[in-house]
């Protein structure tokens, strides 16, 4: 009985040992595009799409957030249904980007992304300076311990 | 106070990854863990017991990784500590013997000097967490943390509640070991994105650390450069980095640490001793690799290994005294100038990885020893935010720019061609984990309770930004791969079974055993 059980044991960590030095998943059969900002000029995009290729890929400038009255920046073509590529980007700017097919001259949607403000990449030329008082949370409380304190001494 | 010329905030950055393999009696990866124990922190203990003890005023901020943490705490890496303390000890007996009367014998006395401080700190603070708990009672460290297992959060701030849960987790963990929840937080490799803020205020966070851009470059031109804090729009404030502090310190070239009379990190007497003499103490395969002896010093630059000089220690200890003060009279020198422009006491802001000293730059701890005693000599104040934030609770609101403190200044060293591959499962695992979370939010089973908690600490792992940097740097490279992979395959089963209603607990049993991190983990922040 005992080793049977120690039989058992050794089989499943051999089974546990497998699954943990397999391959990782290729595909997880779900339409998505992520875009990152890598820096102030560059964006990365990683995309998977349960269709077959070709996919174009649309990038916008969101900005000013006139959705959807977007400015394209640019669109290419894609050849494979997962993938990630590097894009030039412009500092400050807002991006989004749309991965669809093209079908009788038309672009039919299949994912969007998220929306990604890049990093500015040089000191702002705005000299408004707006200050701030932070009023902390303990010297509030410690004002009223004090004020207790003293109207019991009364 | 008042004759202050300004102040120094110097934080130190303590984090190492989650590396702990019961599975394996010896463990190559694990060594990272000793070695910093010897080379950083217990010296940096002792450096904190003695400078107590003779009762100098001081605070400095200590950033305390949960992983780290939670190392520290282990019971089964303490005692591989000690058993390799056990082991370097009979080294040095041997050492002595063999090096006596010659170059290298007082070499071989510090080591042996060491090993005692080893002995009396691991007898007093069991685990070392101990003593980072004690200084943190007596205000002589403000102790912080950062995000549960060091994501690099830019990256991920799409991923749903992943920076969010791992700033929880964090924050909670840290709080268990040392009683209080830490009031600042450090972001990891100084990656800031708008919007990091909203979750940090909402953990009573008060301020944060950022790179010298994400002040520099935010939409506002910042009127005290980076020589006070700015608020984020929600009051959150936000310290950056001094470069001209940070390149003396850090910097190998240039900076102190690559003095020729410091001891060469690269010769160990691994490689150097007889084979069959030195077998005993290196790893079970036998491969030549570290033990913590070197014999000598950087001697120039661009030295062959094999012409470098012994090592004197005391010409080192007399050189961290001058680069010391050295230090300070820059620093002098510095805010003597920002006095003339700015309409306040400037703050510079000096951030190190704590591995700087004592691992990368051996005698970097007696310097540190030194510029906390002579500090005040140089009419400077050592400062921590929260007392900068009460000398001067008004500052400049701006949003504040993305920014790290990685190659570059921004993501770059976490994604690139070596590791981009990673993100699409980052971001899948982190949907799947959120999906699982809010199915069984209600649940009872103590068994699924049990298995989404071993999901989530499979996450998180997966999340390091340490695999990433690994990746990106090329040594270690097939180990950071196998890590990711292993944390991926193993959430992913456990993702698969229970979708299919298959409760597999013995898996994430088996799982929990190998990596035990946060036993307490509430895996409930996926699911609101």
């Amino acid at each position: 009985m005992e080793e049977e059980a120690k039989r058992v044991k050794f089989y499943k960590a051999q089974v546990w040992g497998q699954i943990e030095e397999k391959s990782i998943p290729s595909r997880y059969m779900k339409n998505r595009i992520i875009l990152l900002s890598v820096d102030p000029y560059h964006l990365f995009t990683s995309w998977e799409v349960m269709e077959k290729p070709p996919f174009i890929i649309r990038v916008f400038d969101f900005t000013r957030r006139f959705f959807p009255q977007y400015n394209e920046v640019f669109s290419f073509k894609v050849e494979s249904d997962v993938g990630n590529w590097y894009l030039n980007g412009k500092p400050s700017v807002v991006y989004l980007a749309q991965i669809g097919k093209v079908k009788e001259g038309k672009f039919i949607l299949i994912a969007q992304s998220n929306i990604v403000q890049m990093p500015n990449g040089s000191v702002s030329t705005s000299r408004i300076c707006m200050e701030m008082r932070k009023i902390r949370i303990e010297e509030k409380k410690i004002l009223k311990e004090e004020k207790m304190e003293h109207a019991y001494e009364r | 106070m008042k004759d202050d010329l300004g102040f120094l905030n110097l934080v130190l950055h303590a984090h190492l990854p989650y590396v702990r393999h019961p599975e394996f009696d010896d463990f190559l990866e694990e060594d990272w863990f000793y070695e910093a124990l010897w080379e950083t922190y217990i010296p940096f203990i002792d450096m904190l017991e003695r400078l107590c003890y003779e009762d100098v005023d001081f605070s400095i901020t200590l950033s305390l990784s949960p992983t780290l943490c939670s190392m520290m705490e282990d019971e089964l890496l303490t005692e591989r500590f000690l058993r390799k303390m056990e082991n370097l000890k009979g080294l040095i007996f041997k050492e002595k013997e063999r090096l006596k009367n010659t170059a290298f014998e007082k070499s071989v006395g510090m080591y042996e000097k060491r090993m005692k401080k080893v002995e009396e700190i691991i007898s007093r603070y069991n685990p070392v967490t101990k003593a980072f708990k004690r200084f943190f009672e007596e205000k002589k460290l403000n102790l912080i943390t950062t995000s549960a297992t060091h994501i690099f959060m830019p990256h991920l701030r799409y991923a749903g509640k992943a920076n969010e849960a791992q700033i929880k987790i964090g924050i909670e963990y840290l709080k268990t070991v040392f009683g209080r929840r830490p009031k600042g937080f450090w972001l990891p490799e100084c990656g800031y994105y708008r919007g990091v803020e909203d979750i940090l205020e909402k953990e009573g966070v008060e301020y944060f650390f950022g790179e010298t851009h994400c002040i520099m470059y935010a939409d506002h031109y910042p009127k005290r450069g980076v020589y006070a804090p700015m608020f984020t729009e929600n009051g959150v404030a936000c310290f950056a980095r001094d470069t001209e502090s940070s390149r003396q310190v850090w910097s190998a070239r240039e900076g102190y640490p690559g003095d020729f009379d410091y001891r060469e990190f690269y010769r160990d007497v691994g490689f150097d001793a007889p084979y069959d003499y030195i077998r005993p103490y290196l790893h079970k395969d036998g491969v030549r690799g570290n033990t913590g002896l070197k014999y000598y010093r950087i001697t120039g630059s661009n030295v062959d290994l094999g012409k470098k000089e012994p090592y004197d220690p005391e010409a080192a200890r007399k050189k961290t005294i001058i680069h010391a003060e050295d230090f300070l009279f820059n620093r002098q020198k510095q805010m003597k100038y920002l006095n003339t422009i700015y309409d306040r006491k400037p703050i510079i802001n000096a951030f190190y990885d704590m591995e700087l000293f004592g691992h990368w730059w051996w005698e970097g701890i007696d310097f540190l020893e030194e510029v906390i005693r002579k500090i005040e000599r140089f009419n400077i104040k050592l400062i921590t935010p929260d007392e900068y934030l009460d000398v001067y609770p008004e500052n400049q609101v701006s949003r504040l720019n993305e920014s790290s403190w990685g190659w570059n200044g921004y993501g770059e060293t976490w994604l690139n061609g070596t590791n981009d591959w990673i993100y699409r499962h980052l971001y899948e695992m982190e949907d799947r984990m959120e999906e699982m979370a809010k199915k069984y939010k209600d649940t009872k089973d103590k068994r699924i309770l049990f298995i989404l908690s071993q999901m989530a600490r499979e996450l998180l792992l997966a999340q390091s930004s340490d695999w990433l940097f690994i990746m990106h740097e090329g040594s270690c490279r097939q180990y950071a791969e196998r890590r990711e992979k292993l944390h991926i395959n193993r959430f992913n089963h456990m993702y698969e079974n229970l979708k299919k209603n298959f409760i597999d607990v013995e898996f994430a049993e088996e799982s929990y055993k190998k990596d035990n991190i946060f036993p307490a983990l509430n895996w409930k922040v996926y699911a609101c």
